[in-house]
């Protein structure tokens, strides 16, 4: 695999898996995390670990996510679409 | 029936994480976050509650708000002008002193173009949410104040944020942008949580190199900082580089306002289209007459900000001394990094007691979710003051 998830062919489950590893350091570790779950509610972190999570996935994927594109998530799966579109630009 | 709050409709309902964080803090004691200050006796000294209190978290960095000639100019300006002009800048809210000090502050800063704006919040909301339009990209430092944030939410461009005070971070989000649409780059130049300074030479750098103009708020530095107090950009040689300084009056300058000023002379447009100068009245005649005035001395009186690092490597020395861990150098924000909000609030209680007000900053209004107690230093402090403020810390438990 190359260095970076966006030379790489990233399909909406590789980027989600991407989405678990970054965010189980935030995590009690048998926490099982997925898609529909709501970030702040049913998965407790708080908004720097959230900047943290994102800016792992950027550095990953060597995307860029605006602030406009980033308050407006709300699920796991609302940030595996918005990174998956970000790739795609 | 808007007394029946516990229903789901309440407006309030929202706000109960943030009222119960509340009322843990009131639990430990005084209330922090907006304490009452019953007199104010000078630019150090104030009564709360019967009691004598040293104040060391005003950001009275040079402390002008006791100046005499702060003062003499506000008078005569209420006497001549009157209480407010109640009115747009643009209608009838432009009087000579409002002129006077843009074009010294354009002066001050060597600057075609200076706009003043009614308060330092304003100024960064107007000034950045005007020049970053429909199609162009902020990028703005993660660390940054809230009036930025607001002015890019007021904004249409695209903002992306990148990792405080990282050049590096920064040049990699400019490297992925599209060829279209301008670039605005947004960093302050000494951050006011935990007082450091960001490397401006290294991020004009950057910015440049990516045809991105910078953008730099100086609102807790000017006047502290640079050989003649311009700010952070002078201190490190760059400000003739820098595309825009901001900076607010309400503490070197020990009035209420904030500027704008640009090497470019076509900053002055943002006049006709800015929202935040269009619909709101000018600043009241006093307020700008007392920091135009501030201006004056801040130029003239060089051993203001003589005094004001003496007193400020003093206290960061002595506190170290005494076992603190300052987040950063020596400068006029001393900020001392707590284990816990709770023990943040204790110790902040203690140091009232003990006649010390400091500020209580903790999450979610501090970087990293930390808790701090922070100090502002002023040029008006007496060498025995700062160490009345150190044997306090020394003393708590």
């Amino acid at each position: 695999m190359d260095q970076t998830g966006k030379t790489a062919h990233a399909e909406r489950g590789q980027i989600v898996q991407r989405i678990r590893e970054a965010i189980a350091p935030f995590l009690p570790a048998d926490t099982v995390v997925t898609e529909d779950m709501k970030i702040g509610s049913d998965i407790e972190i708080d908004s720097v670990e959230v900047f943290d999570v994102v800016m792992e996935l950027e550095e990953f994927y060597d995307i860029s996510l605006p602030m406009e594109v980033t308050s407006d998530i709300q699920t796991i799966g609302d940030l595996a679409k918005a990174v998956e579109q970000q790739i795609n630009v | 029936m808007f007394d029946e709050l516990d229903n789901a409709r309440s407006i309030f309902r929202k706000f109960e994480p943030l009222a119960g964080r509340r009322s843990a803090v009131l639990a430990a004691g005084e209330q922090p976050f907006g304490l009452r200050f019953d007199e104010v006796l000078s630019a150090t000294q104030a009564r709360v509650g019967g009691r004598d209190i040293l104040l060391a978290g005003t950001n009275n960095y040079l402390g002008l708000t006791y100046s005499q000639s702060c003062i003499d100019a506000a008078k005569t300006a209420l006497d001549e002008h009157g209480t407010a002009t109640t009115g747009s800048r643009l209608a009838n809210g432009t009087y000579g002193v409002h002129e006077q000090l843009e074009r010294d502050l354009a002066d001050f800063f060597d600057a075609p173009s200076a706009i003043i704006f009614t308060t330092g919040y304003q100024a960064n909301l107007a000034a950045i949410s005007a020049l970053a339009g429909k199609g162009d990209h902020l990028l703005i430092d993660a660390d940054s104040h809230a009036c930025i944030y607001d002015a890019c939410r007021l904004s249409e461009a695209a903002t992306i944020r990148f990792r405080h005070n990282s050049p590096q971070d920064l040049d990699r989000r400019l490297s992925r942008l599209p060829e279209e649409g301008a670039r605005l780059v947004v960093v302050e130049g000494l951050y006011s949580m935990l007082g450091d300074v960001a490397p401006l030479a290294e991020f004009v750098e950057v910015a440049h190199r990516h045809g991105a103009y910078l953008y730099v708020d100086e609102a807790h530095s000017v006047g502290c900082y640079g050989d003649g107090g311009q700010g952070v950009a002078a201190a490190q040689g760059v400000l003739d580089k820098v595309d825009f300084v901001s900076g607010t009056f309400s503490k070197s300058f020990a009035s209420i306002g904030g500027f704008c000023v640009s090497r470019h002379a076509d900053f002055e447009v943002i006049r006709l289209m800015s929202r935040p100068y269009l619909f709101t009245a000018s600043g009241s005649p006093t307020n700008v007459a007392s920091a135009h005035a501030a201006l004056q001395q801040i130029r003239r009186e060089p051993a203001l900000r003589e005094s004001l690092w003496a007193r400020a490597n003093q206290l960061h020395d002595g506190l170290s001394k005494a076992g603190f861990e300052p987040a950063s150098a020596p400068g006029p924000v001393i900020a001392l990094p707590r284990p816990d909000q709770e023990t943040a609030v204790r110790q902040w209680n203690e140091l009232l007691q003990a006649g010390i007000y400091v500020n209580l900053a903790i999450p979610p209004a501090t970087p990293h979710a930390m808790s701090l107690l922070r100090l502002s230093v002023s040029a008006a402090h007496s060498a025995e003051e700062i160490d009345r403020i150190i044997e306090a810390f020394s003393n708590l438990s």
